[in-house]
């Protein structure tokens, strides 16, 4: 059917990624436009309609009702329900702070904080209502046991827990020392920094926008994007051989896709130069050395005299450094995935010899 | 949630808060400033505590329902039928006469002794009186007997080590011996006057207690069948109770039967693990011959004198089932166990009665009923033949004739001599035409020709695939035919005679027993496996149109010389 290769077609990374973090970052810029009942309502429901003419499709069933599937179809509908959720209700306070009238929070809570038995009661009934959900899932989704593992024949796809996909997408960008050790450990710094970095006292205690939008506009960036999209690209969309395959396709395991990644280096040696590669590896290599050494020592000072001169001055040196590298580590995902996009680059660095490779 | 209330750092004041708006209204009277009727909130605690207990319990249900104990309730059910059985038999053959008679002999006895009560009485205090005094001067006897053993010891330690109370010793030893051998005469006197007061009794009671042991033995049966019926049902409440969760750790009724195969490994990667049959936890008649008759899972083993018998080649203890059946060792499900199918339709049958399913993660399903016999070649490949495995030996034969091996790798065939055979000199013997011919079809010359038809098959006849298959295989016939011929070496073979007497060769051919190895013609009796299978003796059939008459000629006179 034309519609499902249509839709095969664009839920590869390059579109599904592109489009997501478009639509994410204009949402932000216009939130009293997308974050509405009504949006959600039409979103949601053509969600439920997909998932449901699409469970039709014994292609697209396979893979989305496989037992440790279920919780990223789950998730595929509870994050944007609490994203949505949390920005509608920043909306609103924000909607309510220009016109000088009391916030949400300000109204429920203006006398008294309500903990029992508003909060606690209900986290306990909570609590067990999760328990009955969790034994009556357990009970009717038997845990999918695979042969015994046999190190000479792994199963292909080869997938993570679902939970450290997003890290397993980062590995076709970058190298396992990257993707899976470098990476992980800022990720796990970083959000243990934000507390130090962020000196922003606003928006403690009730939903905002306006007064967090650079804040919750590169959380929302890292979280959605570089986290949970790729969870759900690697969950439902990448098969054996950690191949793209659409919602409708068949996970064909003799499936080929063209290796034609080209180092920085060849890019600028054999094609540019019109040069065999030198044979020192770090001559080769100068150009990717210079860019990378510029991404991170030159973009900062830039960034605080320019266009982030206000945080340099509110967060002082120190402060704006880490930042700006934690910033500029995260960056550097996105920028390598477009780069691939548009020009197939292996490597910026590639110094295979060495393990070397970024 | 945070206390703090927002625009800490702000500037103005908030008003006075009017009441929540985005409060649904629901319920106001109820839950007052609230956000929630206490009330509704123990409704829903009850409610989801009560679903909690609920589905605990399905939990542990779900744990504890298990296929095999289904058929282990079955088979007890099985067992008590034919214990009853057996009963029935045993009452249908009983001697009811002689049972009354001895009977009968019984309460004439009983009548006796009511005469003799009052003598009985006395007798039996008596009796009462002497066992109470045999208890008290045994027990005065055997702990003297120990007092005089550790005084023993110390006398003898005393005079080996010389010590200077050896003799007062000594002399306390004589007495406490003389006091135990004052009890023993006690003893014994008692248990003799015990055992005359026991024959006494035995006058008025012997002859009773004959006939009911009597009575007992030929009641044997009846009570041993009796206590099997009870142990095989000893109530609902003591099943249940036995096999109940948390306390089947006991002694359940219901349990996993396994047989221990210490020398027999399931080949894991890196890991040889011994194998664990629990194939009986279900199979629980398969060694016990009564089960003939009985359905699947209880059926008895259709070959005990072969297998798992203790007398047989093949104990269980040794070699249990998975070893040559096939199947997940350790599996206690139908499904799990990797059952296989022995026809499409059982196969449709298994779908619907067990939801049965292929297993694709297990390394060796059981082997289908047809195929049986390739679990023998596991232990059994050393030899030509394996007993009683006809159709193990027929295939391993079928392999060795079509010489499947000259294009397969197979272990075991690697330095037999091919099936086909020499063309070095094929030009002296065969003509062209005839070699097109034979490639074409083999079997349109000889009916029960071995070399299989490699062209005008289904897939290479006619055009298909942009193909012209009639053309091709022309060509390609013509081309290898002309390549055996280019590359021939004919040997240089005199001439033959000519001339002979067609009706006398018939004679000569049917009398000195060319038939004993050769056959002529199409073999019609297809059941006659080992005429299609003969290996010697050339089947001669329209011999007269492939070679010529010379060289047949030269070939009866000296097959060597033609062959070297």
């Amino acid at each position: 059917m034309i519609i499902k290769e249509i839709i095969n077609a664009l839920t590869a990374p390059y579109y599904l990624i592109t489009a997501a973090a478009i639509l994410l970052l204009v949402s932000l810029k216009y939130p009293h436009k997308f974050y509405t009942n009504k949006v959600a309502a039409i979103v949601f429901g053509g969600m439920f309609l997909f998932l449901g003419l699409s469970i039709l499709d014994p292609e697209f069933r396979k893979i989305v009702t496989k037992p440790d599937n279920v919780p990223i179809v789950g998730m595929l509908f509870l994050v944007p329900f609490f994203t949505w959720f949390s920005m509608r209700e920043a909306v609103v306070n924000d909607q309510r702070s220009t016109d000088g009238k009391p916030l949400i929070e300000q109204e429920e809570t203006a006398e008294k904080v309500l903990t029992w038995p508003d909060l606690v009661y209900t986290e306990l009934i909570c609590m067990v209502v999760l328990t009955v959900i969790l034994i009556g899932w357990s009970m009717a989704l038997q845990a999918p046991l695979e042969d015994p593992a046999n190190p000479s024949s792994s199963p292909n796809p080869s997938k993570a827990p679902w939970y450290f996909l997003g890290l397993q997408e980062m590995l076709v960008y970058f190298d396992p020392w990257l993707a899976g050790v470098v990476f992980p450990g800022l990720i796990i710094v970083g959000l243990m920094a934000i507390p130090y970095i962020d000196t922003n006292p606003k928006g403690n205690g009730y939903y905002t926008l306006k007064d967090r939008r650079w804040e919750i506009t590169t959380f929302l960036f890292g979280f959605l994007i570089l986290w949970i999209l790729l969870v759900i690209l690697g969950t439902f969309l990448r098969g054996p051989n950690w191949n793209f395959f659409g919602p409708y396709e068949f996970w064909d395991i003799h499936k080929l896709e063209a290796l034609v990644n080209v180092n920085l280096s060849e890019y600028i040696w054999v094609k540019g130069l019109g040069t065999g590669l030198p044979k020192n590896p770090l001559i080769r290599e100068m150009f990717g050395f210079l860019i990378v050494l510029g991404y991170f020592l030159l973009i900062p000072p830039l960034l605080a005299k320019k266009w982030f001169k206000g945080f340099y001055t509110t967060l002082g040196p120190i402060r704006f450094h880490v930042m700006t590298f934690l910033l500029l580590c995260m960056a550097a995902l996105p920028i390598k995935m477009v780069l691939r996009w548009l020009f197939n680059l292996k490597y910026i660095i590639g110094i295979p010899e060495y393990f070397f490779n970024i | 949630m945070s206390s703090e209330t927002p625009n800490e750092g702000g500037q103005k004041k908030p008003p006075i808060p009017t009441p929540a708006k985005r409060i649904p209204a629901l319920n106001i009277e109820k839950r007052g400033d609230r956000l929630y009727a206490v009330d509704s909130l123990h409704k829903w605690f009850a409610i989801s505590s009560l679903l909690l207990f609920l589905i605990t319990v399905g939990m542990v249900l779900a744990d504890y329902s298990r296929e095999w104990k289904r058929y282990q309730r079955q088979f007890v059910r099985l067992q008590i039928q034919k214990t009853q059985n057996d009963i029935r038999q045993v009452s249908s053959s009983f001697d009811r006469k002689k049972f009354d008679q001895l009977e009968a002999q019984v309460k004439q006895t009983e009548v006796q002794q009511k005469q003799n009560e009052a003598q009985i009485d006395k007798l039996q205090k008596q009796k009462n009186d002497l066992e109470a005094k045999l208890y008290a001067v045994d027990e005065n006897y055997r702990f003297s007997k120990a007092v005089y053993d550790s005084e023993k010891y110390g006398y003898e330690d005393a005079v080996a080590h010389k010590a200077s109370n050896a003799q007062k010793l000594g002399d306390k030893l004589k007495q406490t011996e003389k006091g135990m051998n004052d009890y023993k005469g006690d003893l014994d006197k008692t248990t003799l006057d015990l055992r005359a007061v026991n024959d006494e009794l035995n006058k008025y009671f012997g002859e009773r207690d004959a006939l009911q042991k009597n009575r007992e033995t030929q009641l044997a049966d009846f009570s041993r069948l009796q206590t099997r019926l009870n142990t095989l049902n000893p109530g609902a409440i003591i099943v249940s109770f036995r096999n109940a969760p948390v306390f089947d750790f006991m002694n359940p009724s219901e349990r996993i039967n396994q047989v221990i195969l210490s020398n027999l490994y399931n080949d894991q990667p890196f890991k040889a693990i011994p194998r664990v049959d629990r194939c009986t936890t279900c199979h629980l008649g398969i060694d016990q011959k009564q089960y003939q008759n009985d359905p699947q899972p209880f059926k008895t083993h259709p070959n005990l004198d072969m297998y798992l018998s203790s007398g047989s080649p093949h104990p269980m203890e040794s070699f249990g089932c998975t070893s040559c059946h096939g199947g997940l060792d350790r599996a206690t499900s139908f499904v799990n166990a990797a059952h296989m199918p022995r026809s499409e339709d059982q196969r449709k049958q298994w779908q619907k009665k067990y939801g049965w399913e292929e297993d694709e993660f297990i390394p060796q399903p059981m082997l289908p009923m047809a195929n049986i016999e390739a679990g023998c070649y596991k232990c059994h490949n050393g030899s030509p033949e394996v007993p009683q495995a006809a159709k193990l030996n027929s295939g391993r034969d079928l392999i060795r004739i079509y010489g499947c091996f000259g294009c397969h790798k197979l272990p075991g065939y690697e330095n037999i001599r091919k099936v086909g055979p020499d063309l070095s000199t094929v030009s002296g013997k065969l003509n062209k035409d005839w070699v097109r011919k034979w490639l074409a079809n083999p079997k349109d010359f000889k009916s029960q020709a071995r070399m299989p038809q490699f062209w005008w098959n289904s897939n290479n006849s006619g055009k298909s695939n942009g193909v012209d298959w009639d053309k091709r295989n022309a060509a390609e016939i013509n081309a290898i035919t002309e390549f055996l011929f280019a590359n021939s070496k004919p040997k240089e073979l005199p001439a033959g005679r000519t001339g002979g007497d067609p009706a006398k060769g018939k004679q000569i051919v049917e009398t000195v027993g060319c038939f004993g190895c050769h056959a002529i013609g199409a073999i019609k009796d297809v059941a006659n496996q080992s005429q299609i299978r003969r290996r010697h003796g050339y089947n001669l059939e329209n011999q007269g149109s492939k070679v010529s008459q010379s060289w047949i000629y030269n070939w009866v006179k000296d097959p060597v010389q033609v062959w070297p």
